[in-house]
């Protein structure tokens, strides 16, 4: 299958991923990948219910999810897959899973984070890792939903413009 | 018995305060309703916030949410587990939350929110050219 969007969003499934990914995409697959989830199967359930009839979707541990990723790389079909913090999206790039480009979705504002975009609010540990992917040369664009304008975080992150001491500590 | 139901609205960005002045328009008195917009809150958050409120309302207590695959029926359903008191009903509109404001003689909860299923199925009136189709 190929992977035809993976995102970060602490949401995971819900209006911005249904109504404006899902038919942006046509996924086959919806992959959600989070240890916690996975390890609570009345909680992943919830997360699959929400998912539109028609589209296969589970809930699985980075192990199980990179395991699944490579090898439904080699079969037809196309596969979204969500996360919900970028060390997971991290933990499966190391563990071989092959990304080009990481869609940032909602992060929202909570304690110890900082503000890039409206919708993205990052701790030290998030910037880090999205760092970490850029320089492994996978490119990190912000957007919420597809009818929204895109923001190409690679480059900042890239050449430390996005410095976490530097960022404002909450709404501009 | 009637049921004494505490009544909250979920929903996305303004929704709720818009249902509530809608209701207000039409009722002449703005709803005795809490409502909690999920805008920019992490899940957590919401979750927490609806907890909040639950905790300042024991007893059966109603959760009207927007759409049941969104973050506010999400976080919702994650805070109700376990909590047989609590009812959800998600697809809410504005004939369903009216009802909902005027519907408290159903015996109990879950008479309650299938009344409220029942009379959102039966809210939606389709008309072409200014006739019923």
């Amino acid at each position: 299958m190929s992977l035809v969007l993976a995102r970060i969003d602490q949401r995971l499934v819900h209006g911005q991923v249904v109504l404006g990914w899902l038919p942006e995409v046509s996924p086959d697959r919806v992959l959600v990948v989070d240890d916690d989830l996975a390890a609570d199967a009345w909680e992943a359930d919830l997360v699959v219910s929400s998912v539109p009839p028609g589209i296969e979707a589970e809930v699985r541990t980075v192990a199980e999810g990179a395991e699944i990723l490579e090898r439904e790389a080699v079969r037809s079909g196309r596969l979204l897959l969500l996360v919900r913090t970028p060390a997971t999206l991290r933990a499966l790039f190391r563990a071989g899973v092959v990304l080009e480009e990481v869609n940032l979705g909602g992060l929202h504002y909570r304690d110890g984070t900082r503000r890039i975009l409206e919708y993205v609010h990052v701790t030290a540990e998030d910037l880090e890792a999205l760092a970490d992917l850029v320089r492994e040369g996978v490119r990190v664009v912000a957007r919420d939903v597809p009818a929204s304008a895109a923001h190409d975080l690679t480059a900042d992150l890239t050449e430390g413009r996005l410095a976490f001491d530097r960022l404002p500590v909450r709404r501009s | 018995m009637k049921t004494a139901a505490a009544v909250l609205l979920v929903a996305h960005s303004g929704f709720g305060e818009g249902m509530l002045a809608a209701a207000a328009s039409i009722l002449g008195e703005r709803p005795a309703v809490d409502h909690i917009s999920n805008q920019g809150l992490t899940p957590e958050a919401l979750g927490a916030a609806i907890d909040g409120w639950l905790e300042e309302h024991p007893g059966p207590a109603l959760i009207l949410a927007d759409v049941g695959f969104g973050s506010c029926c999400t976080a919702a359903r994650l805070v109700s587990r376990g909590r047989e008191e609590v009812g959800i009903v998600a697809g809410v509109n504005l004939p369903i939350f009216l009802a909902a404001l005027r519907s408290r003689e159903q015996p109990d909860l879950a008479s309650l929110m299938r009344h409220l299923q029942e009379r959102g199925r039966g809210s939606v009136e389709v008309f072409l050219g200014g006739d019923p189709l």
